[in-house]
């Protein structure tokens, strides 16, 4: 008498278990390699693209020592990267990200991100949130134009379709423009589309915010990579991007922030003509436009007035330091003030 | 749907379907120590391989960190 034999039934599901072990552990293995691997690829880029923009210092950048960056100073506004903004009255809403009551974030399973007219996990992966985020976009391009179309599924109404902010969070910063974003929306029952931005120079971790909220329905981004690499002695254009958030925001519009103009000596006037630097680039214009009010004192109680090409307004306090409280009505990157010293 | 499989084993000789079976059962018990074993959390191998990623995630991110920080800080230099 012996313990009766295993069908072949028997015989396969145990085979099977144990090819289905070595394929879960291949595959375990396998996608550690591909993210440490994609991660190296950024890590090598990223310090290649360092050392190119500390060189170009050396060639020919300037610093524009009275540019002031308006950011980690007091006042009341929001800030992302080193850009000012208006403050959000409330948390904005996350247009593919929605915030479950247990603290859980679930993904539209609708939207999707394509690159050049390509789809791919990882490309959809960068309208996720961190916390749900399951792979990395970096890519090696083998030409400077790329264009990203994000599109969701309109017919599905769960959660909302306003949107007015765009975040993004490029690897390799400033290596980059946006020719173009062209926005599709609905307007009442028909779709429209729109160029909301004519063009964004070096594009960083920055948010950009529209005139207002529109119904999304699709957005395509027109994009010039300026950094050129090479990989195995083919040129290549490396670009990738962390996250590309779409916001529906509702903004203080009080928002403002207090800067100190400070100079080496004591400042007899200011000018009412300023320079103020946005994403889309710097522009002429003059403290009075802007709303701007300018204090002798860190109190704010003694308020100076600017001085104009034909009227010159005398600072009688004496002082090396002026303070400005500067509305936020738009994102600013930095303002330069002209001051008049002895 | 499973295949009947053909042992063949009149060819072989003496002991052949035990030899075969001993050989499923020890490819079954080898892929599941894999599993939990080798790269459990406390084994040598998994702490090994958890050390090599936090280093190049380590690397990572810092190096990240340091090329948008030069972004930050050249936003207020221009070409002159």
């Amino acid at each position: 008498m012996g313990n009766s034999k295993m069908s072949s039934d028997e015989l396969n599901k145990v085979f099977e278990k144990a090819i289905n072990n070595i394929d879960e552990t291949k595959s375990s293995l396998t996608s550690i390699k591909e993210d440490l691997d994609k991660k190296l690829l950024i890590t090598k880029h990223e310090n290649d693209y360092i050392n190119w923009r500390l060189q170009n210092i050396e060639n020919g950048y300037v610093k524009q020592n009275t540019m002031l960056l308006l950011c980690n100073y007091p006042g009341s506004y929001d800030q992302y990267g080193n850009i000012v903004y208006p403050k959000t009255l409330s948390k904005p809403i996350n247009l593919f990200n929605l915030n479950a009551h247990n603290d859980k974030v679930y993904f539209r399973p609708d939207a999707q991100l394509k690159v050049n007219s390509m789809s791919s996990e990882s490309y959809t992966s960068v309208l996720k949130s961190d916390s749900i985020k399951t792979d990395i976009f970096f890519e090696e391009f083998k030409s400077p134009t790329i264009t990203l179309e994000v599109s969701m599924d309109t017919s599905n109404v769960l959660g909302t379709t306003n949107m007015n902010v765009i975040e993004i969070d490029p690897y390799l910063p400033g290596s980059f423009d946006i020719d173009s974003i062209i926005l599709y929306y609905y307007d009442e029952n028909s779709i429209m589309s729109k160029n909301i931005i004519s063009s964004v120079s070096a594009v960083g971790k920055e948010r950009i915010v529209l005139d207002k909220k529109y119904k999304f329905v699709k957005v395509i981004f027109n994009i010039t990579v300026n950094y050129i690499s090479t990989n195995n002695d083919n040129v290549v254009y490396p670009f990738g991007l962390k996250h590309l958030y779409f916001y529906d925001s509702d903004f203080n519009s009080s928002s403002e922030v207090i800067v100190p103009i400070t100079s080496k000596s004591t400042i007899t006037r200011i000018s009412n003509d300023i320079i103020i630097k946005d994403v889309f680039g710097s522009k002429a214009t003059t403290i009075l436009e802007q709303g701007i009010k300018i204090y002798s004192d860190k109190e704010l109680t003694q308020e100076v007035e600017p001085s104009y090409p034909n009227l010159i307004n005398p600072i009688t306090k004496i002082t090396s330091t002026l303070y400005a409280k500067i509305p936020v009505s738009l994102p600013i990157v930095a303002i330069q003030f002209f001051v008049f010293n002895n | 749907m499973y295949r009947m499989i053909l042992y063949n084993f009149r060819y072989r000789g003496p002991f052949e379907y035990e030899k075969f079976v001993l050989n499923t059962m020890q490819l079954y018990n080898e892929s599941t120590n894999i599993i939990n074993h080798e790269f459990d959390k406390g084994s040598d191998i998994n702490k090994t391989l958890q050390y090599y990623i936090d280093n190049v995630n380590s690397i990572y991110n810092n190096t990240v960190n340091t090329s948008e920080e030069l972004y930050l800080k050249l936003l207020n230099y221009e070409r002159c």
